[in-house]
């Protein structure tokens, strides 16, 4: 013991040392002080008029699922998948840029039965997928055009992925769902203090409710959204807004800040339907980081709470109504603790106080290997058999509890 | 009870004054560095060596609005991380996400910066002032300068160093720091040589960040990981405000 305690000693006196030495070193001979060459600046633009890049990236993986499903039969499902993405991005002065990318899969992803705009508990994947061996025809992730109107704001139209809202477990505050599957023109200026972003979201399947079937240019497949957003040093607020011409108003508030080394925020969000109906969510949440240069725990923690009245057509959970006081935690975990191995644990709990059902994911990820990812993660899914996370089962095979295991092999070129 | 109001009020006084002269001191040092009456702009040169790892380098654009904590920072290189950008406001980080979907977080300032030896907190604007009381000072030569050397302690717990040790110059430049954990580990030495004198302000022309920790043990001698950088095209023209947004992260993401 007495050897191992003087072998680190010599250790650490060793570094300090090393460091001492190191620093000393470049003041044996220390260039003098002197004025500063200013016959250069920082290009705002800094990719502007940069030629086209390419990018192209894969990814290939293989999966084997087991577990037990409600009626406690076993049920096994191996699944692969093949995603191949590539693209361009082209800037061809400081205020035109053109980007696209695109990607094949295999299989062909089967969409989600119900894609819903006000639904906060959005699973986090689809693992839904068909069983017929084909890949998709070629899919447009993003395609869009940045215009900038000089140095005051800065329009993207197209194709575009956005996430608003602040949480991580729950994001009701993201009036801007369903953005990735439409069209949108969205325009961001500085106004003063404030940051001012307008977004017109084209989205037929999203917006198109009640079997209307207007033409493209109508006002029904088109939702409007304004974020207002303000920082001090201290905190930083922000109001957004969504407007749909069938389905109503939704209004939203935030205020986060950081200290004792803690993020914390608090974001709240009521609905407005044309019929009357009145919805209100409210979400908090903290972010942790703890340990020094090795971050031993990452912990992302958050409760929403969210009511409304008895109609159903209009509502911040639509596929679970749990009445007014409907409140759900969250909690995620990861570590650095085992890096050095190349492994990341995390744990995912989401439980339900309205109906107690829940869900506890616990995995590990293996990144030892260069371009492969190696997971095994056990899923354990609980509650009555109408309770919100037995119905919203991610798992298509709807297991309780379940082990996977992965591996995915992938790279990215760009050029 | 009169004697214990004398008795408590001598007790205090020294260390009120100490406090007071710490103010001034550490304000001092501030504002050769901070650029309080307009924007910063520069180019950072970052060189990071791991031994037996080999050597990683990064170009990055800074964006400075010292008077409103504001700050962005934007990778320039190497091509598979330019883009990549950090926009601080106070005690808030934003850092934009491509991947798996377009969205900024806010994350802890006290961050490495792209795991580098550096810090994020290490490019804002110095608030030793606000951040620090001196706790002591000595006097000692380093190379060609005469130095005073303080002993800090921090004011609160929002900022990444609880005790730090600091060289300075009678022209009140900081020309090396030492920065240690509560325990009084330290943690990593920083040294500032030289500097550039640019529009009555001071810039380091390179900075040598010596990890006190991080390192490995080659031919039976250890190597401490190091990371140098340095300030070029530095630059106090306005800038737009459009520039202290996320939107500018987003347009200049990849």
């Amino acid at each position: 013991m007495k050897k191992m305690v003087a072998f680190f000693a010599v250790f650490l006196i060793a570094g300090v040392l090393s460091a001492q030495e190191s620093s000393d070193e470049l003041f044996a001979n220390p260039e003098p002080d002197g004025p500063a060459d200013t016959s250069q600046k920082v290009p705002l633009e800094a990719f502007s008029g940069q030629s086209m890049r390419f990018f192209e990236s894969l990814k290939v993986d293989g999966y084997y699922v087991t577990g037990k499903n409600a009626k406690d039969e076993v049920v096994n499902s191996p699944v692969n998948a093949l995603n191949f993405g590539f693209g361009t991005d082209v800037r061809l002065d400081k205020t035109a840029r053109a980007y696209a990318s695109l990607y094949l899969a295999y299989p062909n992803p089967r969409k989600p039965a119900e894609t819903t705009l006000y639904n906060p508990y959005e699973p986090p994947v689809d693992i839904a997928v068909s069983e017929e061996l084909t890949f998709t025809q070629i899919q447009v992730k993003e395609l869009f055009l940045d215009y900038s109107l000089g140095t005051f704001a800065i329009a993207r139209v197209g194709r575009q992925t956005a996430t608003w809202g602040q949480g991580r477990l729950f994001n009701p505050g993201n009036l801007v769902a369903g953005i990735g599957d439409g069209m949108a023109a969205k325009v961001s200026a500085a106004v003063g203090p404030l940051t001012v972003t307008t977004a017109f979201i084209k989205n037929d399947g999203l917006y198109q409710v009640s079997g209307d079937t207007a033409s493209i240019i109508s006002f029904a497949s088109v939702g409007t959204a304004l974020l207002t957003e303000y920082s001090s040093p201290w905190f930083s607020t922000g109001l957004s807004g969504f407007y749909h011409y069938n389905l109503g108003e939704k209004g939203s508030a935030y205020v986060k800040s950081s200290f004792w080394g803690t993020d914390f925020f608090v974001e709240g969000l009521g609905e407005w339907g044309l019929m009357g109906e009145q919805s209100w969510t409210g979400v908090t949440g903290v972010y942790r980081e703890i340990g020094g240069r090795v971050k031993w725990l990452k912990l992302q923690a958050e409760w929403l709470v969210s009511g409304r009245g008895n109609d159903g057509s209009f509502s911040v959970v639509t596929n679970r109504n749990l009445g007014w006081n409907d409140q759900t935690v969250g909690l995620a975990a990861t570590s650095e603790l085992l890096g050095f191995i190349g492994m990341k644990p995390s744990v995912m709990w989401l439980h339900s106080l309205a109906d107690s059902s829940g869900q506890l994911v616990v995995g590990l990820v293996n990144s030892s290997l260069a371009h492969i990812d190696l997971t095994a993660a056990v899923s354990q899914t609980y509650g009555g058999a109408a309770s919100r996370y037995v119905v919203n089962n991610p798992d298509p095979q709807k297991r309780m509890l379940s082990l996977t295991l992965k591996a995915s092999f992938q790279f990215e070129v760009k050029n | 009870m009169r004697y214990f109001f004398v008795l408590l009020a001598l007790l205090a006084v020294p260390g009120w004054a100490a406090d007071i002269d710490s103010v001034a001191i550490l304000s001092k040092i501030d504002a050769q560095v901070s650029f309080m009456d307009s924007d910063f702009s520069a180019e950072v040169q970052m060189t990071q060596t791991k031994p037996g790892e080999g050597i990683s380098q990064r170009t990055v654009a800074l964006f400075r609005r010292d008077r409103e904590q504001k700050f962005v920072m934007l990778l320039l290189k190497p091509d598979s991380d330019r883009g990549k950008g950090y926009l601080k406001v106070g005690n808030n980080l934003w850092l934009y996400e491509t991947i798996p979907t377009r969205r900024f977080i806010v994350t802890s300032a006290k961050d490495r910066f792209q795991n580098s030896n550096a810090r994020n907190s290490d490019f804002t604007r110095s608030t030793l002032a606000t951040d620090y009381r001196i706790v002591s000072l000595t006097k000692e030569k380093l190379g060609p300068f005469d130095t005073t050397v303080y002993q800090l302690e921090a004011r609160h717990n929002e900022i990444t160093f609880p005790k730090m040790k600091v060289w300075v110059t009678a022209d009140s430049l900081v020309r090396k720091t030492e920065d240690y954990s509560l325990s009084g580990q330290l943690l990593r030495t920083t040294a500032m040589p030289s500097y550039q004198e640019f529009k009555g302000r001071f810039v380091p022309k390179k900075v040598t960040i010596i990890d006190a920790l991080m390192g490995k043990t080659l031919n039976g001698v250890f190597k401490n990981e190091t990371t140098e950088y340095s300030l070029s095209k530095l630059s106090t023209d306005p800038l737009p405000s459009l520039i202290f947004t996320q939107s500018y992260l987003e347009k200049n993401s990849q």
